[in-house]
C-alpha cells in the first residue's frame, strides 16, 4: 500500500489537475443537472383513453374497455391493466415493468391498438399524451380583462391560439384546455314541423351530410396561363345552413330554414372551471417524460409575451400554478440545509482540531466529494430532487469521517517521526489507516444497500436518496486516499499536537464518568438492555404511515358529491365554496379555483368530483393551521359535499397508490355489480364487530339516474321506423352529436340537427316525435319502451375483472392482526357466490410490502456487515462487539420517535439505518484503537488499557460523531418545503447520534472489558 | 325551553342545509297536458259552392273575393240561351195553358149539353191536363233557380245567383265572360265563424277525450281557445294518428286553412290522487323516493337532543340527517305536479332541495372519486 501512496505524492500536480478536473465537470454537472421537487415516482403506463360521447358505462364497458383490455393484456412486460369506463369515456392504464423503454411499450400498444375493433360512431382508442403522473407542470388562466369576450370566445381563443403555441415550446407534451364552452351550430327542428312540411329527421340529416362539401375540378388554361377550379361547397354564413334544400317539389322546395331554427349554441359539457365564484377558462401544461420540469416551465415562461402578443388586447394569460415554485422551494430547502450542514461541520473540525491547515484539508474534501457525486448523479440520469438532495445532507456529516482519520494519523505520525522523510511518513500514515477507513466506509455504503432493493413506490423515492449516500462516500473515500495524502503533503506542518480547549474541558468531565461506568460496567449494560427492550416494545406501538407528508405550502381539496351529481349543480357549489372562502378568509387567500368534471382529454372524473386551489396570500405563518381550520369549517357550512384535503403533487401520488386512497381495502372482483354490492354489504357487516375497525364505508358504483330508451320491434313496424332512424334521433338529435361540421379557416365548429326542447325533463323525452318516412307520426314512448333506473356511475377493472371497494381505517392496533382476524371472520360469515373473489389492498399494502423486503434484505446486510468486521477484526467476537453497539444507536433514534410523536414511516426506517452505520462507525474507531494499545503494551491490565484507548480516542469518536451530528441539525430545524419528509429521519438519527456516542464511551468499553478480560487473568 | 333548545338544534341545520323546503302532500285531480300537431280546416258543409245551375255565360259578378255577403245578395249574373229558352217555352205554355182552359170550359158546356161525346170530353182534358203539368213543372224548374215567373212577362236571359248563406266570398273559379255548364261551381263562400282543428295525436291519448277536454291553439304567435267536439270515426292513413276535431272558440282575423299548427290539450282529469310538486322526486338507491322528516316521539326526541349537546362538535356533524326517504311510485305527471303511490294526504315531504337531503344521506358511500 505504502508504494502507492509515495507515488501519489510523486506525482502530486497530476492528482491535483486530476481533481480539478473532476471537480470543474462536477461543478458543470451541478449547475446542468436536472432539478425537481419529486423523483419521478410515477410507474410506466401507458394510457389509453376513448371518447365515447353520450354512451353510458355500462356500454362502454361491454365495447370498448374490454376489447381494448383484452388486446392488451398480452403484451409483455405488463405489469397491472386498470380500466374504469364512465358515462362517454372508457380509461384504460396499463402498468409495465419499469425496465421498458416508454417509446417501446408506446409503439407495442400502438400495434396492438390497430388490431381491436370498435363498433362504429363509438370513438377511436387514443394513447394518452406521454408524460407522467405529475405532468403538469404549469397552470394558468385565459383572463379577459375587459369582459367582452364570451367563455365560447376564450374557449376558441384557448384552441385555436394559445394551444398550438403552447405545444411548440420544446418538452410540451400536450397542452389541455378545460371550461368555458365549445360553440356549435345548433340546427333546432320542431318535430312537429316535420309533418307540416312532409320530411323525416334522417332526411334533414341527410341534407346537411350532403350540402357541407367542396371539390377540387383541376384546372384550364386560358392565354397561356393556368386557372385552378375549385368547388367551394362550404357552409359560409348561418343562411347557407337555412337554405339547405331537405326536399323539393316542383319548384318548391323545403328548407332547413323552414323545419328549424339555426342559430349558435354551446356544445355539450363534461367540465368546467371556476375561478373566484366566475366560470373561467383554464389551460394545463403537460410536460413529456423524461424533460426537466424546470427547464420546460422557463422555456413556456419565456413564451408567454409572444402568446400574449398573439391573444386580442385585453385577453391574456395569468398564471395559476408553477412547478417551479416547489422545486425551488424544495431544492432550496434542501441546498440551505447542505450549506449550513457544511459550514457547521467546518466549525465543529476547526474547534475540534484547533489547527488551520489541517482543518482546511478536511474542510476542502467536502466540496470536492459533492461535485463528484454530483457528476456520478448526472450519469446515472438522476435529478437533483428533495430525496437525492436530503441523500447528500445526510451523509454531509460522515463524508469527512475518511479524511479526518488520514488526516489526523498523518499529523500524528509527523509529529512523533519529525526526522523521517515527510512523503514517506504520509505515505505511511495513509496506508496504517487505508484498511480501516475503506471497511467504515464500506459498511457505511453496505448499510444503505437495503434501501435499493425497496421495489414500488418506496423504491423510487428512496432508491435515489439511498445511491446518492453510497455515491458521495465513495468520493469521499476517492478523496480521503487519493487526494488527502497530496493535500497533507503539500499543507501540513510538523508542530505541537495542538490541545483545544473544547476538548480539554469535554476531557475533564468525561473522566470520571468514564471511571464510573467502568466500575458499573454490568449493571449499567443490562439497565441499558433493558431500556432497549422497552422501547423496541413502544416502537411497535408508535403509529405507522408510509410517508410523511409533503407540505407544498399550498391548500387544495378534492371535493366530492354524490354521483350522478350534475354538473350545473356542480357548478353552483364550486361558485358558493369560493365565495364562502373568500368571504371567510380575506386576508389570506387571495384567489380560489376550482375544477370541476373533467377537461376535454381523458380523465376519469366526472360532475360530482371537484378540484379546488387556494392561491395564497404571501407571508402566511401557519398554513398547516389555516388548512385544518378551514377544512373543518368548510366541511361544516358544506354539508352535502366531501372535503378531502390535499395538495397539488400530493394529490399526484394519491392517484398513483393503484386506485385505492384508503389505508386500508377490500377489493372484490366479480361480475355482476349487484351481487358485488351485496357482498359488500355483507362484508361491511360481518367486519363491524371488530375491534379497531373505523368507518367502513362501501364506494357506491351505482347511483347515475338513466333514461334507458328500449325499441319496441313490434310497434316500431306498426309505423315502418327503423331502430336505426331511433338511435339516429337520440345520438343527435337528443345527443347533439354534430353531422358535420362547419369550417372557419383552420376552426372547425359541429352542426348539429338537435330536437327543440327534447332534454327540457323526463316527459320530454318521452314526447320526442318521430316521423316515418311514410308519413306516419308517433312519440318516442309509443315505440319504445322508456324507463328511469339507476345503473353504474363507472366500472372499474383490475386485469380484466370488474371489482368494488371498501376501504376501512383501523385505529388502535396493528392493521396486519387486525386484517387477519376480519379475513377469518369474511370467511367464516360472508358467503361469496363462485366467480368472485376478495382481496386486501390499500395504502398498508405498500408498507407492508417494504417491511417484507426489508426484513429479508436487513438480516443478509448484517451477515455483509459482520463478514466485513470479520476481515477487518479477524475476530467474530469483536465483530459480535461492534454489532452489540447498533442497539446502542437505536436507543436514541426510538426515543427521538417517541417523544416527538412521529409516526413510523419509511423515512423514520432510513433514519434508523443511518445509525446503523453512524454506530457500527463509532465501534470500528474505538475497537481498533484498544486492540492497537493492546498489542503496544501487552503488559496493562485490560481496565486501565480501555479507558486510557478511550480517552484518547475520545476525539476522533466526538469528531466523527459531531459531524455527522451537526451535518444532519439543519434538517432537523429546516421548515422550508419538503423539510417534513425528512424530519423524521433527522429526529431518529439526531436521537441516534447522540445515544450512540454516549452510550459507544461510556457501555462500550465496559462490554470490551467484559468479554475480553478473563481471557486475560 | 324546548322550544329554545329546538331552535339550538335547527339552527345550524336550517343555515347549512342549502335551502330545503318542505310541504304538504295533497290530494288532487289532475289531468294531463299534450302537446300536438293541429290542422285548421273548415267542415265540407261550412265552404259553400255557388253553382252556375244552368249553363250559359258569365255576364258579371257582384261581389268580389274577400267580399263579406249576406244571405240573399246577389253575386253573379249569367246570360244563359237555357233560361231564355225556358223562359220562352214558360210563357208559350202559359198560353197554351189558357187556350186548352178555354177549351176545356167549352168542351164542358158542350159535354153537359151532350154535344160532345164523353170520350171526346175526356180527350180535350188529357190535352189540358197535360199542357198544365208542363206549365207547373217548368215553374216549379223556375222558381227554383229563383225566376219568379208571376211577373214573368216576357222571355229572358238574365239568370242572376243569389247567396245562400252569411259568408264570405272565398274563390271565384270561373272568370268573367266564360262559359259554363250547369252544375259548375263557379265561385265559393266560406262560412267564417266556424273554423276547426283537427288535432292529431296518439289513439291511446286519444281514448281520454270527452266533453270536457279543451285545447289551446298557437297560431301566428297567438293562441286561441278551442273545445272538443268529436272524435272522427276514421284514423288518418297517412300518419296514423287519431284525429279529434275542435272548433275553435274565436279566430284570428286572418285564419289560413290547412295549416299546421301546434295545440296543446287538456285531457280529462283521472281519478283523485296524491300529489307532490315534481321537484321532490329523486332516484334513491334505484327507486323513486320522496324524504320525509323521520319520525320519532317526543320523549325520545328529546333525550337525543340532551344527548346531542353532550356530544362533541365532530359527532354532532356525523349526526344522522333528519331525513328519510320514502319508496313512491309515480303515476302520472302533470305540469310540474306529480301524482304517486306512497305518500298519504297531509304529509310532509322535502319540496325543494332534495339534492341537498339525498347528498347527505349517501355521503358516506362517495368514495374517492375517480
Amino acid at each position: 500500500m505504502k508504494p502507492f501512496f509515495e507515488l501519489l505524492i510523486r506525482y502530486k500536480f497530476l492528482v491535483l489537475a486530476l481533481f480539478i478536473a473532476i471537480a470543474s465537470f462536477g461543478f458543470k454537472a451541478y449547475q446542468e443537472i436536472p432539478v425537481d421537487a419529486f423523483p419521478d415516482i410515477t410507474p410506466k403506463q401507458v394510457i389509453i383513453y376513448t371518447e365515447s360521447p353520450g354512451n353510458s358505462a355500462e356500454d362502454i364497458e361491454k365495447l370498448i374497455t374490454y376489447p381494448v383490455e383484452s388486446a392488451m393484456a398480452g403484451l409483455p412486460g405488463v405489469k397491472m391493466i386498470l380500466s374504469n369506463s364512465i358515462f362517454g369515456l372508457s380509461y384504460v392504464s396499463i402498468f409495465f415493468e419499469d425496465k421498458y423503454d416508454t417509446y417501446f411499450l408506446r409503439q407495442l400498444v400502438t400495434e396492438r391498438l390497430n388490431t381491436v375493433k370498435i363498433p362504429k360512431g363509438w370513438g377511436k382508442p387514443t394513447m394518452g399524451p406521454n408524460t407522467t403522473g405529475l405532468g403538469q407542470v404549469f397552470w394558468y388562466q385565459l383572463k379577459d380583462t375587459t369582459g367582452k369576450y364570451s367563455l365560447s370566445k376564450l374557449r376558441e381563443l384557448q384552441e385555436y391560439t394559445v394551444e398550438p403555441m403552447l405545444k411548440s415550446v420544446d418538452g410540451v407534451e400536450e397542452v389541455i384546455g378545460w371550461g368555458g364552452f365549445e360553440k356549435q351550430y345548433d340546427v333546432l327542428i320542431d318535430p312537429k314541423r316535420l309533418q307540416a312540411t312532409d320530411t323525416t329527421y334522417d332526411e334533414i340529416v341527410e341534407a346537411l351530410e350532403r350540402s357541407n362539401i367542396s371539390a377540387g375540378g383541376q384546372y384550364l388554361e386560358f392565354n397561356r396561363e393556368q386557372y385552378l377550379i375549385r368547388g367551394a361547397g362550404f357552409y359560409r354564413r348561418l343562411d347557407d345552413i337555412r337554405n339547405t334544400v331537405v326536399r323539393s317539389k316542383g319548384a318548391l322546395a323545403v328548407t332547413i330554414g323552414d323545419i328549424a331554427e339555426v342559430k349558435e349554441g354551446k356544445a355539450p359539457r363534461f367540465g368546467a372551471v371556476t375561478i373566484d365564484g366566475k366560470e373561467a377558462m383554464f389551460g394545463m401544461v403537460l410536460q413529456r417524460s423524461g424533460t426537466n420540469a424546470a427547464k420546460v416551465v422557463e422555456s413556456i415562461k419565456a413564451k408567454l409575451p409572444l402568446v400574449n402578443a398573439a391573444l386580442p388586447k385585453g385577453v391574456e394569460i395569468k398564471t395559476i400554478y408553477d412547478r417551479t415554485e416547489i422545486t425551488h422551494k424544495a431544492v432550496n430547502t434542501m441546498t440551505s440545509a447542505l450549506l449550513t450542514g457544511s459550514v457547521l461541520v467546518a466549525v465543529i473540525l476547526f474547534l475540534f482540531l484547533f489547527e488551520l491547515r489541517s482543518a482546511f484539508i478536511v474542510i476542502l474534501s467536502l466540496p470536492l466529494s459533492l461535485l463528484i457525486a454530483f457528476l456520478m448523479m448526472k450519469a446515472y440520469g438522476m435529478s437533483a430532487n428533495l430525496m437525492s438532495l436530503s441523500g447528500l445532507a445526510i451523509a454531509i456529516g460522515m463524508i469527512v469521517d475518511g479524511t479526518i482519520v488520514v488526516v489526523e494519523n498523518s499529523f500524528r505520525l509527523m509529529h512523533d517521526n519529525p526526522k523521517m522523510k515527510r512523503a514517506e511518513v504520509i505515505a505511511e500514515a495513509t496506508a496504517d489507516v487505508a484498511k480501516p477507513v475503506i471497511f467504515a466506509l464500506l459498511i457505511i455504503a453496505v448499510v444503505f444497500i437495503p434501501l435499493l432493493s425497496l421495489t414500488g413506490l418506496a423504491g423510487k423515492l428512496y432508491t435515489p436518496m439511498a445511491l446518492d449516500i453510497v455515491f458521495v462516500m465513495l468520493c469521499s473515500l476517492a478523496v480521503a486516499l487519493l487526494l488527502v495524502p497530496v493535500l497533507s503533503f503539500m499543507l501540513l506542518k510538523t508542530g505541537k499536537h495542538a490541545n483545544s480547549p473544547l476538548m480539554n474541558t469535554i476531557k475533564s468531565i468525561y473522566t470520571p464518568m468514564l471511571e464510573f461506568a467502568l466500575h458499573n460496567a454490568k449493571k449499567l449494560i443490562v439497565i441499558t438492555f433493558a431500556i432497549f427492550a422497552i422501547l423496541a416494545a413502544l416502537l411497535t406501538q408508535q403509529g405507522r404511515e408510509f410517508m410523511p407528508e409533503l407540505n407544498e405550502e399550498s391548500i387544495m381539496y378534492r371535493v366530492i358529491a354524490i354521483p350522478g351529481t350534475a354538473l350545473g349543480q356542480s357548478i353552483q357549489s364550486s361558485k358558493q365554496i369560493e365565495e364562502y372562502i373568500l368571504k371567510t378568509y380575506p386576508n389570506q387567500v387571495s384567489s380560489v379555483l376550482a375544477m370541476i368534471g373533467r377537461s376535454e382529454k381523458g380523465e376519469t372524473a366526472q360532475g360530482n368530483y371537484m378540484e379546488v386551489l387556494l392561491t395564497l396570500k404571501p407571508d402566511i405563518d401557519n398554513i398547516e393551521a389555516l388548512a385544518h381550520r378551514m377544512t373543518l369549517e368548510l366541511q361544516k357550512h358544506f354539508k352535502y359535499v366531501q372535503f378531502i384535503p390535499t395538495q397539488p403533487i400530493a394529490m399526484r401520488i394519491e392517484e398513483l397508490l393503484e386506485g385505492v386512497k384508503a389505508e386500508l381495502a377490500v377489493k372484490i372482483y366479480g361480475e355482476d355489480q349487484k351481487v358485488m354490492d351485496r357482498i359488500a354489504t355483507q362484508i361491511q357487516q360481518a367486519v363491524s364487530g371488530i375491534e379497531g375497525l373505523e368507518r367502513p364505508e362501501i364506494e357506491s358504483q351505482l347511483g347515475q339516474a338513466q333514461i334507458v330508451i328500449r325499441p319496441d320491434y313490434l310497434a316500431l313496424s306498426r309505423y315502418g321506423i327503423s331502430v336505426d332512424e331511433v338511435m339516429r334521433v337520440i345520438r343527435n338529435g337528443i345527443g347533439e352529436e354534430p353531422v358535420t361540421e362547419k369550417i372557419e379557416g383552420v376552426k372547425r365548429f359541429g352542426i348539429v340537427p338537435k330536437i327543440k326542447d327534447a332534454k327540457k325533463d323526463i316527459a320530454s323525452v318521452k314526447a320526442v316525435l318521430l316521423r316515418s318516412q311514410s308519413g306516419k307520426m308517433v312519440r318516442l314512448d309509443e315505440v319504445c319502451d322508456i324507463k328511469v333506473i339507476q345503473g353504474p356511475a363507472f366500472i372499474k377493472r383490475e386485469d380484466l375483472s370488474r371489482y368494488m371497494v371498501i376501504s376501512m381505517e383501523v385505529e388502535g392496533r396493528d392493521i396486519a392482526s387486525f386484517v387477519a382476524e376480519a379475513d377469518a371472520k369474511i370467511k367464516k360469515e360472508v358467503n361469496i357466490p363462485n366467480g368472485y373473489y376478495i382481496k386486501w389492498a390499500g395504502d398498508f399494502k405498500n408498507m407492508q410490502e417494504a417491511t417484507a423486503t426489508l426484513t429479508l434484505i436487513i438480516p443478509v446486510t448484517l451477515l455483509l456487515i459482520l463478514l466485513l468486521l470479520y476481515t477487518a477484526f479477524n475476530s467474530f467476537k469483536k465483530a459480535f462487539l461492534i454489532l452489540l453497539g447498533v442497539p446502542l444507536g437505536l436507543i436514541g433514534g426510538i426515543a427521538g420517535l417517541v417523544i416527538s410523536g412521529e409516526y413510523l414511516s419509511v423515512s423514520a426506517i432510513v433514519g434508523f439505518i443511518a445509525i446503523f452505520a453512524i454506530a457500527i462507525l463509532n465501534g470500528i474507531v474505538l475497537v481498533s484503537f484498544i486492540d492497537e494499545l493492546r498489542i503496544k503494551y501487552p503488559h496493562v491490565k485490560t481496565v486501565d488499557l480501555v479507558k486510557d484507548a478511550t480517552l484518547l480516542r475520545l476525539r476522533p469518536v466526538l469528531m466523527t460523531a459531531f459531524t455527522t451530528l451537526f451535518g444532519i441539525l439543519p434538517l432537523l430545524f429546516a421548515t422550508g418545503v419538503g423539510s417534513e419528509i425528512q424530519y423524521p429521519l433527522s429526529v431518529v438519527v439526531t436521537g441516534g447520534i447522540i445515544s450512540s456516542t454516549a452510550l459507544t464511551l461510556l457501555i462500550l468499553p465496559g462490554l470490551y472489558v467484559w468479554m475480553f478480560e478473563e481471557k486475560k487473568a | 325551553m324546548t322550544k329554545r333548545l329546538l331552535l339550538l338544534i335547527l339552527l345550524p341545520l336550517a343555515l347549512t342545509a342549502q335551502d330545503i323546503t318542505m310541504a304538504h302532500a295533497k290530494e288532487e285531480t289532475l289531468g294531463k297536458i299534450i302537446s300536438v300537431n293541429a290542422q285548421i280546416t273548415q267542415l265540407s258543409s261550412q265552404k259553400q259552392k255557388i253553382v252556375s245551375r244552368l249553363p250559359g255565360h258569365v255576364e258579371h259578378y257582384f261581389v268580389t273575393p274577400g267580399q263579406k255577403v249576406k244571405k240573399g245578395d246577389k253575386v253573379v249574373l249569367i246570360e244563359s240561351i237555357s233560361l231564355s229558352k225556358m223562359t220562352a217555352e214558360y210563357l208559350a205554355l202559359k198560353e197554351q195553358a189558357k187556350a186548352a182552359n178555354e177549351k176545356l170550359e167549352t168542351a164542358r158546356k158542350l159535354y153537359k149539353k151532350g154535344l160532345t161525346s164523353q170520350s171526346d170530353f175526356n180527350q180535350i182534358i188529357i190535352e189540358s191536363e197535360n199542357v198544365l203539368s208542363k206549365l207547373n213543372a217548368l215553374r216549379s224548374q223556375l222558381t227554383s233557380l229563383g225566376v219568379n215567373t208571376a211577373t214573368l212577362k216576357k222571355a229572358t236571359d238574365q239568370f242572376t245567383l243569389y247567396a245562400h248563406a252569411d259568408g264570405m266570398v272565398g274563390d271565384i273559379f270561373v272568370p268573367l265572360h266564360s262559359n259554363v255548364d250547369a252544375q259548375q261551381p263557379l265561385m265559393s263562400i266560406v262560412n267564417q265563424n266556424t273554423f276547426y282543428a283537427i288535432a292529431y295525436l296518439s289513439v291511446a291519448d286519444a281514448m281520454h277525450l270527452n266533453k270536457q277536454s279543451s285545447g289551446e291553439l298557437t297560431y301566428a304567435r297567438e293562441s286561441y281557445k278551442a273545445h272538443f267536439v268529436q272524435l272522427m270515426p276514421v284514423i288518418d292513413e297517412e300518419t296514423q294518428r287519431a284525429r279529434a276535431l275542435f272548433a275553435l272558440d274565436s279566430h284570428p282575423r286572418n285564419t289560413l286553412i290547412n295549416t299546421f299548427t301546434q295545440m296543446q290539450i287538456s285531457l280529462p282529469p283521472y281519478t283523485k290522487a296524491v300529489t307532490v310538486n315534481k321537484s321532490a322526486l329523486s332516484l334513491f338507491k334505484g327507486e323513486w323516493v320522496v324524504f320525509v322528516k323521520k319520525e320519532h316521539d317526543e320523549a325520545h326526541e328529546k333525550e337525543k337532543q340532551h344527548e346531542a349537546k353532550e356530544k362533541s362538535e365532530e359527532e354532532e356533524n356525523e349526526e344522522a340527517s333528519p331525513y328519510e326517504p320514502r319508496v313512491v311510485e309515480p303515476i302520472a305527471y302533470f305540469d310540474d305536479r306529480v301524482a304517486i303511490k306512497g305518500l298519504n294526504a297531509g304529509d310532509a315531504y322535502v319540496a325543494s332541495g332534495v339534492y341537498f337531503v339525498k347528498s347527505m344521506l349517501l355521503k358516506s358511500s362517495i368514495g374517492d372519486g375517480d
